[in-house]
């Protein structure tokens, strides 16, 4: 196992000092990651208008895609 | 803690003028109205068909898988469950012995959900999006499979379901069916069922009740289909404010807001298609879509419970109780299978390995959606058929 230089010269306390920085930084930047992914889900369900139109679907739509996806094998 | 953005009023909503809204909501209980009638339609027109044999008549779905399967079969084609569940409550005020109908009610859960897996093959052409949209369209599949998987054989051996429905029925409707004294429902529907009685012995006397029966199965697909559209147009503001509060705040709050939203909108297809964009996308994960999903199961069985307010007489009490089964399954589904945490995530493992698969080799996802919901059911009712 090798030793990492740049920690090498570290004191135990320092060690720990730089362990718990770095966990509260990941705290902080898990809430940061947790906060755009809130963001982006509330921005989606502002414009849910825009999906509901996709969601009349019938079975009718089942065998135009089917048609689609045959064609798509024939040609490949 | 989710920081909640200024919510973006339905752009409907806003150019929707007072009266034209006021139009549509007195439209939303017309047609409620005309959906309770038509329940009481097939109620009076089977009735009056079978004279107390219904049972004999449905002899062949007695059989519970070939009611499962008649009720999946069913709903696949008409695409409503809450159709399929307001015909059978119609049919069971008219007589069909609540037992022969619970694996139908079961069936009609699981066929349902074809319509949000025809919504993700709508996105067949982009690989991930596809494979993020049929993954949250086929773990609603893979958790009413568990539910039948589990519920339909106890409720073979115990009738469990029966009877917590009937001990629930018991408590609205009194033993003796003294329906009378509370029914409000019968003076404003029976006259309109006497004229459609009237105007079937018109079209062809011999088959007036069957008429009737088709006129009352017509009239619920109409107005389930066409008040769900309005109750869209009218509630999706709502519904987003519904759905804004659930953001951030775990499982049963993402159960609690499917069930309010499709309560509001009365199908359960609108609220689970409208989560396949959202997860094809990449805007949600599936294991937020799936709460969601399950609360959708719980709120649309409001419609079998409106759909059991038109029986009267003796069979009251068990269209209510059919009724009732239908919410206790699903509450039951949802309390068993995500409150267990080993089976919890089946249906989630199942969904993105199906999922997967698919992505590869779309003709999979084809074979599935034909086979699941059309095949193997047509197949398996015309084995039982003929082993009798």
């Amino acid at each position: 196992m090798t030793e990492s230089d740049e920690y090498g010269d570290l004191s135990r306390k320092s060690l720990k000092a730089k362990i718990a920085e770095t966990q509260a930084l990941l705290v902080e930047l898990e809430a940061e990651m947790e906060k755009r992914e809130l963001n982006r889900e509330h921005k989606a369900v502002d414009h849910l208008d825009d999906y509901i139109t996709e969601t009349d679907q019938s079975i009718l739509s089942l065998i135009s895609y089917a048609r689609k996806l045959i064609a798509g094998e024939k040609k490949s | 803690m989710s920081n909640t953005p200024t919510v973006n009023n339905n752009s409907l909503e806003e150019d929707t003028s007072g009266a034209t809204k006021a139009m549509q909501w007195f439209g939303v209980f017309f047609l409620i109205y005309l959906l309770i009638m038509a329940v009481g339609m097939i109620g009076t027109g089977f009735k009056a068909q079978t004279a107390g044999r219904a049972g004999e008549l449905f002899e062949f779905a007695t059989n519970p898988f070939t009611g499962l399967l008649i009720g999946i079969l069913g709903t696949s084609l008409i695409q409503s469950s809450s159709t399929v569940t307001s015909i059978i409550v119609g049919l069971v005020a008219g007589g069909l012995p609540v037992e022969t109908a619970i694996p139908m009610v079961m069936g009609a859960n699981m066929g349902t959900t074809i319509t949000n897996t025809i919504v993700a093959m709508g996105h067949i052409n982009k690989k991930k999006t596809f494979r993020r949209a049929f993954a949250a369209a086929t773990v609603h599949d893979f958790f009413n499979l568990m539910a039948v998987l589990i519920f339909l054989p106890i409720e073979i051996m115990f009738g469990v379901l029966e009877k917590i429905g009937g001990m629930m029925a018991g408590l609205f409707i009194g033993v003796d069916a003294s329906v009378k004294d509370a029914n409000f429902i019968k003076p404003i529907t029976k006259p309109v069922i006497g004229v459609f009685q009237d105007l079937s012995a018109i079209i062809y006397a011999p088959f007036a009740n069957i008429i009737l029966i088709i006129l009352g199965v017509l009239l619920i697909f109409v107005s389930i289909t066409v008040v769900g559209k309005l109750l869209r147009r009218l509630l999706v503001g709502t519904a987003k404010e519904i759905m804004h509060k659930a953001i951030g705040r775990g499982p049963l709050s993402g159960i609690a807001s499917g069930t309010i939203v499709t309560v509001l909108v009365q199908s359960s297809s609108t609220t689970t298609s409208l989560m396949v964009p959202l997860a094809g996308t990449g805007k949600f994960r599936l294991k937020q879509i799936y709460p969601f999903t399950l609360g959708a199961n719980i709120g649309t069985t409001i419609t079998g419970l409106l759909a059991a307010t038109a029986a009267t007489g003796a069979n009251a009490i068990f269209a209510l109780q059919i009724a009732l089964v239908h919410l206790s399954f699903n509450i039951l589904a949802v309390v068993v299978i995500f409150g267990i945490p080993f089976l919890r995530h089946i249906p989630l493992a199942g969904a993105n390995r199906l999922a997967k698969i698919s992505a590869d080799n779309k003709l999979i996802a084809l074979g599935y959606v034909l086979g699941v919901y059309f095949g193997i059911p047509f197949l398996l009712i015309w084995v039982f058929g003929l082993i009798g």
